[in-house]
């Protein structure tokens, strides 16, 4: 997804002024004028100043060009881009919002498959991988390396 | 391929009736052989810190007496509200346990979290530790009365500490001295640090004037001859360091503070699950394999029992209120 | 005791088969550890530490420096081949080993990576060992005015590696400053940007940040160019000798070597500062006093010759005030010192007349495992080079999967796979319309020492800024910053006077 240079610049200079909004909220320090709410001020007006030059920047250089202010890579006006594009953020929301209940290995497995099916994998390699995959990063991390990865549904079976 | 795909479908049957079974039968199942898998324990604090270190040995040996592995999960940030968080809203089910530290009843008076020590099933403290006045070895403060008088004959604000974040335990620690000394909390500046490791740097490097940390983060320094402790904030002596007096054998009023570590369960732990775990953490607090590696660290071993160990949290929590309203670090 | 006794007694305990497999073991290990996305060489330090509880004391150090060392330069790895730096360390540079890698020339990057770190370890080494109690000293000097500078001399380093365009690098910077203070602040015991949560107190963990910006935002490009039908561009094969030029680029740059090795020996005896840093300041002066600046960042050996050196050798100097005061140089030696308590080896200069035979034997560990590093390295880089001839349809939903558990691994929770999904997006969009990433990295490292270390001057000094340049060291680091920045302006203000160049434009978009 490409914006124009003046449309970032827009989103920086609203991220900034939102900046300033909150850290107005900031207590501030007794007995010095220096508080929490400094640096993030500081970085506010850069975001300000920045996100304008930016604006200028791309005014100027337009003023002759003209053109849309979005344009989608190519590759996302298509459907099998924004399939793929779409399986791989829902594999991570999915560990985000399913796996604690439901288990890594579950969500990881099922997951991967739905992912490897959109890279028009064959069905039995895609099956085959998801689970080898799920199954290597589990044995490498939840069992080598002791991290707790959630078990969800199989708690006391793996 | 083939083993993983077999075993991962087993798993899923099992996963299956597992639930099943636990729609069924809610919750009294597992009691009776508790424990039946690993269990895990949350530690607030960093790896390779004295909290991760108490908790690992702790771990170690309640893997042997309850024969099923515990592992140390650190869930660090945010000043401990992360982890004591997480210990507070686990299943209280006795398979996730943790270290509640001190911080507990401090982080509420602040109004980072709602937690108090209420909320946790107390199993045993295990360790106490207080504070100890330490100055750089080149300032030539003879004894603490030395430097008290220099304190007070000197303008607020000349004399810097400094041991640990705003708010933290040393800075009261600090401010509860001063205040028992009859001088405002800000006499001294506390000067914010990132633990006791920066402090000790600053205080060599000269940038800060007093240091008031455990005697653990100060040994290092102390045996390398470049710092000297002049007095424990305790009322009694460190069996580690028998010759350094407290504040009251030095006739410096007799205030006493310490840092505590303990192990603790979510709320409303199964009564027979919460005793299983505290007989066991009783046998390691004397267990010589536990107190020798306390000893090895600097760390003072000093176990109370759950019931015990619940009044000493509520105690702190009063003390910890009175010395942050002193330092102003209440907000209402 | 002669010191011919002292050595002998140390290489009896080094020589002992059961510490050289531990090494070899732990080495492996941190190998792996490093390899991995998001794994770092702390991560392989403190999963090793449940295991030293029941080691001898030579045994369970060889495990750490042997592990740690290893994990610094096997980051180096899936940085040329995807794109993605295993461990902050190998971030610097990311960009001229896989553009490198590119062009076919994978053996050099990862030959010179591996050869020049060797080199560098050992050159920290030799310092810990001929001028740790000196340099201690010389670190122990640091008082916040100093970190403030080091830390604004590190942020500055944005200006050097900042690409075509120094606006967006600024942005970007900007924005890993921003990150940087979510969460409690420390000075202040404040929470910041927490917007009520938890899990946002303990701030942006830059780890997560990383693996969102590099590796997942790399996933997300290569899934959709592969369903679009315009696969990414292959690697070129680079069979043949690991080496084969290696030897060349070395002596080409022998300078870059030892400035590298140089800064990151000192860099990593300050506390505080780590591996992390001392890549990032060694590729900016590198780039500084090249003569072909405009070379960097496009597949330029030069860079990557400074900055893997100065990252192993920060490792050994990290270990100078750990060993002398009990202070730690960075996260793995606040491992390191919990460890030597726990067998005895109380740290500070005490040690070195007590038990002189073990700190010799530290001291060869380091050698050995360092040495043992190349060996160990080439075997990590021909088998990682077998990933490149996975189909990217296979490679990369694997990929995806080890971001996912590597960013968990980081904060043991999901929030970490939340941190990697929105820097994720993030680093994806702002890819997409020219903003480079890795000032952010730098910004997210150095902010949180940036802030701090003012805050508590000032708190020092009572609002007076004088203060800063009151001390020696710190009046020299503050003229330093100053001077950069005083040349960066007048620099671009004469290119704006001048007559118009064509503006440069990113070459692969």
């Amino acid at each position: 997804m490409k914006l124009t240079d003046a449309l970032s610049g827009a989103a920086l200079i609203l991220l900034g002024l939102f900046m300033l909004w909150q850290s107005a909220q900031f207590p501030s320090f007794a007995g010095t004028a220096y508080g929490a709410a400094m640096l993030p001020r500081l970085l506010a007006l850069g975001f300000v100043i920045g996100g304008a030059l930016l604006v200028l920047r791309d005014i100027m250089a337009r003023r002759h060009a003209g053109g849309p202010f979005v344009i989608f890579a190519p590759e996302l006006r298509r459907v099998q881009g924004i399939a793929a594009m779409a399986a791989v953020l829902g594999n991570v929301a999915a560990q985000i919002l399913l796996g604690p209940q439901l288990g890594y290995p579950l969500v990881s497995v099922l997951g991967l498959l739905v992912l490897f099916l959109v890279l028009r994998l064959p069905v039995w390699q895609a099956t085959l991988l998801a689970i080898g995959a799920t199954a290597l990063c589990w044995w490498l991390f939840a069992v080598l390396l002791r991290v707790p990865l959630p078990r969800g549904l199989l708690e006391g079976i793996i | 391929m083939t083993d993983f795909a077999n075993s991962s479908r087993r798993g899923l049957l099992k996963g299956a009736a597992a639930l099943a079974g636990a729609g069924l039968l809610p919750g009294f199942a597992w009691a009776a052989d508790y424990p039946s898998r690993p269990l895990t324990m949350i530690v607030p604090w960093g790896a390779g810190g004295g909290t991760d270190a108490t908790a690992r040995m702790i771990s170690a040996l309640l893997e042997r007496k309850l024969g099923q592995p515990v592992n140390v999960v650190n869930r660090t940030g945010g000043a401990g509200v992360v982890g004591h968080s997480a210990i507070a809203t686990a299943p209280a089910d006795g398979y996730t346990l943790g270290v509640v530290t001190v911080e507990i009843a401090m982080m509420h008076h602040m109004g980072l979290t709602q937690l108090t020590s209420e909320d946790y099933t107390p199993l045993g403290l295990m360790n106490a530790d207080s504070p100890a006045v330490t100055v750089s070895a080149n300032a030539g403060y003879a004894d603490i009365g030395a430097l008290i008088e220099a304190i007070k004959a000197s303008e607020p604000g000349t004399f810097k500490a400094s041991g640990t974040g705003q708010g933290g335990i040393w800075h009261l620690a600090l401010v509860g001295w001063l205040k028992s000394l009859g001088l405002e909390a800000n006499h001294v500046t506390w000067v914010p640090s990132e633990g006791s490791a920066p402090a000790m740097q600053d205080l060599i490097a000269g940038g800060v004037d007093i240091i008031t940390v455990s005697l653990a983060e100060t040994k290092a320094m102390v045996d390398a001859g470049r710092a000297v402790n002049l007095a424990l904030m305790s009322t009694e002596r460190a069996a580690s360091h028998p010759d350094l007096p407290t504040l009251a054998e030095g006739g410096a009023s007799d205030f006493a503070l310490a840092t505590w570590r303990g192990i603790g369960g979510p709320r409303d732990l199964p009564q027979d699950v919460a005793q299983m775990i505290s007989t066991a953490v009783a046998e390691i607090a004397v267990d010589p394999e536990f107190t020798e590696f306390m000893d090895s660290r600097g760390f003072n071993v000093a176990y109370l029992d759950p019931e015990a160990h619940a009044q000493m949290m509520k105690d702190a929590d009063a003390q910890m209120a009175d010395a942050m309203t002193a330092a102003g670090l209440i907000r209402s | 005791m002669p010191v011919t006794d002292v050595l002998l007694q140390a290489l009896m305990l080094v020589a002992d088969p059961r510490v050289l497999i531990t090494a070899f073991l732990a080495g492996a290990f941190g190998m792996f550890v490093g390899a991995m996305p998001g794994l770092t060489a702390t991560m392989a330090t403190a999963l090793l530490v449940p295991m030293t509880f029941f080691m001898d004391p030579i045994p369970a150090l060889a495990a750490i420096v042997a592990a740690s060392g290893m994990a610094i330069f096997a980051g180096d790895i899936p940085g040329a081949l995807l794109r993605i730096p295993g461990t902050p360390a190998s971030a610097a540079y990311v960009e001229d080993s896989y553009r490198l890698a590119m062009k076919g020339q994978l053996n050099l990057a990862l030959g010179t990576n591996l050869l020049v770190s060797c080199i560098g370890g050992l050159f920290g080494v030799f310092v810990l060992i001929a001028a740790a109690p000196m340099l201690a000293e010389f670190a122990l000097r640091f008082t916040s005015y100093e970190y403030f500078w080091l830390a604004a001399l590190g942020l500055s380093c944005a200006i050097f590696i900042a690409s075509a365009d120094p606006l967006k690098a600024g942005i970007a910077l900007l924005i890993g400053l921003a990150m940087a203070t979510v969460g409690l602040d420390p000075t202040t015991g404040v929470p910041r940007f927490t917007f009520g949560q938890v899990d946002l107190m303990a701030g942006v963990e830059f780890i997560p940040a990383m693996i969102g910006l590099f590796a997942l935002a790399e996933v997300m490009r290569g899934v959709v160019r592969l369903n679009y039908g315009t696969p990414p561009p292959a690697m070129p094969k680079s069979d043949g000798a690991l080496f084969r030029g290696v030897g060349g680029v070395i002596r080409r740059h022998p300078g870059n070597i030892v400035r590298g090795s140089l800064l990151g020996a000192v860099i990593g005896a300050l506390p505080g500062a780590g591996a992390d840093i001392a890549a990032w300041m060694s590729y900016a002066v590198s780039k500084r006093f090249s003569k072909t600046p405009e070379a960097y960042g496009t597949g330029h050996v030069e860079g990557l010759v400074d900055a893997s050196a100065a990252n192993n050798s920060a490792v050994g100097g990290a270990w100078i005030p750990a060993l002398v005061f009990g202070i730690p140089g960075d996260s793995v030696t606040a491992i390191v010192i919990g460890v030597l308590y726990m067998k005895g080896m109380n740290p500070g200069p005490t040690v070195f007349i007590q038990n002189p035979q073990l700190i010799y034997a530290v001291f060869m560990i380091f050698i050995l495992t360092t040495l043992m590093m190349v060996p160990l390295g080439w075997v990590a880089v021909k088998a990682a080079r077998q990933v490149l001839r996975v189909p990217p349809r296979v490679l990369l939903p694997i990929v995806l999967s080890f971001c996912i558990v590597g960013a968990f691994a980081m904060t043991n929770s999901v929030f970490g796979i939340v941190v990697m999904l929105a820097l994720g997006v993030l680093g994806w969009v702002l890819e997409e319309n020219g903003f480079p990433v890795a000032p952010i990295i730098l910004g997210l490292v150095l902010g949180g020492m940036f802030e701090r270390m003012f805050m508590t001057s000032m708190i020092k000094s009572g609002g007076d800024l004088g203060a800063f340049f009151d001390r020696p060291i710190a009046a020299i680091l503050g003229a330093a910053v100053l001077l950069i920045w005083g040349l960066a302006i007048f620099g671009a203000v004469r290119r704006m006077l001048a007559p118009k160049r064509p503006a440069l434009q990113k070459a692969d978009q």
